[in-house]
């Protein structure tokens, strides 16, 4: 017996972001990041992503003393996951920003999931979001 | 307003189906205003990509049905039952929805080609924030003829 997928075959697929900001990653900084109102009837779906993003994100120092504890050079290790973003990392330094990455998933829930499969960079100046480094 | 016509109960139609019921004197321009985004923003894109979506690809119904299938069917919703394959609940669902200058499109979230746009407007999820800004699309319109 044979059985035949009629349906889009699907994989999990995962984006790795990385977040620069003045302070704590506020909701009102957030949505004028992404550019809606908190009446928009959108707000639910960003609101659901800012909280993933505060449960999945992480000092960019803690994050690579995890999985490259060998290494201290932080600037290669970002320059190697974030292609064209170490400058950042350098202004962020000097200006006393902080830098945070994590990783989405698309096996949570359909916001994440969402978020994680698309494509985009956004900048404020407030907040620098990367989620460009989309793996399917 | 959308309607998803993947109900497994009723035996028809596929996850990525959908009729979408709109103003016809509705743009992209009234959607994206209606989902209060700011211009030039992401969410501004993701609208327009929603809108995409749902309605630029859509086959309009009535159109379709006034054209080529007016003679063979005698009123638009034996037209959806035969040939769209609709149950009756759904066609109801239309029927009472659907106002006299209102656009039916019928189309897959898959047409325009954007996936992961596609997949997220017909998701639970996607399709309640959707049907959010159809709402107030409809409020604007009423608020419009008072």
């Amino acid at each position: 017996m044979v059985k035949i997928r009629t349906d889009f075959v699907t994989n999990s697929s995962s984006t790795s972001f990385i977040l620069i900001t003045d302070g704590d990653l506020e909701k009102m900084d957030f949505f004028n990041l992404v550019g809606i109102t908190e009446e928009s009837p959108l707000s639910p779906v960003f609101e659901a992503l800012l909280d993933c993003l505060r449960a999945k994100m992480v000092s960019v120092s803690e994050y690579y003393e995890w999985r490259h504890a060998q290494s201290n050079d932080l600037e290669t290790l970002v320059k190697e996951k974030f292609p064209g973003v170490e400058q950042k990392l350098v202004e962020a330094r000097e200006k006393g920003r902080k830098v945070f990455v994590g990783d989405l998933s698309s096996e949570e829930n359909e916001i994440e999931s969402f978020f994680c499969c698309d494509s985009f960079e956004l900048e404020n100046e407030k907040i620098y979001f990367n989620a460009l480094r989309c793996r399917w | 307003m959308i309607v998803r016509i993947d109900d497994k109960d009723k035996g028809f139609g596929t996850k990525d189906e959908y009729f979408v019921i709109l103003n016809r004197g509705c743009r992209k321009s009234d959607f994206i205003r209606a989902a209060r985004v700011v211009a030039g923003s992401y969410a501004e894109e993701l609208m327009e990509r929603i809108y995409d979506c749902l309605v630029t690809y859509a086959v309009d119904i009535r159109e379709e049905y006034q054209k080529y299938y007016s003679d063979e069917y005698p009123d638009l919703e034996t037209f959806l039952y035969w040939k769209y394959d609709v149950d009756r609940a759904t066609i109801a669902e239309i029927m009472e929805n659907l106002k006299a200058g209102d656009f039916l499109g019928y189309g897959s979230v898959y047409s325009g080609g954007d996936y992961v746009i596609g997949q997220f407007t017909i998701s639970d999820t996607g399709l309640k924030m959707v049907n959010r800004v159809f709402d107030k699309l409809q409020e604007a319109d009423g608020e419009d003829q008072n």
